[in-house]
């Protein structure tokens, strides 16, 4: 069962969430932040959904559902949300000025 | 006149009826005081392995076959907006039916004096029908900078 996932990410970072349902789907699935400091984002269809980490190190909890999932099926995305301890610097190749 | 309004309408007593009597030109116009609803109908569907009763809309899978029986009087006439989605055949009160093509059909039953529709019906025929999903299948990406 792909109901519940758990992933780890931390304060710089987002991540998508896909969807393969094994059946049909009453309505398009709704994304909603149940705890913690993270924004969702869904697709239009609802199909996927990037989950954006906020600024304090937090779990964060998603559910998608479609209106009757959540009744009988426990869907649940947990995130552990880190600390950022890397910048992510880059640089670009240099140019003429 | 009742027995008449009786089949159109599905007026049932004289109390219903109020209005009046009015030459217009020529003719002589029975002018009605109240909205009258057209007598409404049930249809039921009959598939190889269920009956649903009084049904307004269902999804069936490509190639079934199945039947849709009124409880009319097999003289209402029946007309369908989508026919390569739908093989009908009418025979009074029942209609038999086989999904022929992807797509959606409504069907409408006219009362015998063409003034209304009694009921209509939308058929969508699809490639599969899926029961209710247990399983989303989550799966997540690798993570990113934001």
């Amino acid at each position: 069962m792909a109901n519940q996932i758990s992933v780890s990410l931390d304060t710089n970072q987002r991540i998508t969430i896909r969807t393969a349902p094994n059946g049909s789907l009453a309505a398009p699935l709704t994304w909603t932040l149940q705890s913690g400091d993270a924004t969702v984002e869904p697709s239009a269809d609802g199909s996927t959904c990037d989950i954006v980490s906020g600024t304090t190190a937090t779990t964060a909890v998603v559910i998608p559902s479609d209106g009757v999932l959540n009744g009988e099926v426990d869907a649940t995305i947990t995130l552990a949300v880190n600390q950022a301890t890397d910048l992510g610097l880059s640089a670009d190749a240099p140019v003429a000025k | 006149m009742l027995r008449w309004l009786s089949k159109i309408f599905g007026i049932t007593k004289k109390s219903e009826i109020e209005g009046k009597f009015v030459l217009r030109g020529s003719d002589l116009v029975l002018v009605l005081n109240r909205t009258i609803k057209h007598k409404s109908m049930q249809v039921d569907v009959t598939f190889s392995n269920a009956k649903v009763y009084d049904i307004n809309r269902i999804d069936v899978k490509l190639g079934e076959k199945f039947f849709l029986t009124t409880n009319g009087d097999g003289s209402e006439d029946l007309f369908s907006d989508n026919d390569p989605v739908l093989d009908i055949t009418t025979n009074g009160t029942q209609v038999s039916l086989t999904a022929s093509k992807v797509g959606m059909s409504r069907l409408k039953w006219i009362n015998t004096a063409g003034t209304g529709v009694i009921k209509d019906v939308v058929i969508t025929v699809m490639d599969n029908i899926l029961p209710p999903a247990s399983d989303l299948g989550l799966t997540a990406d690798s993570a990113i900078p934001k």
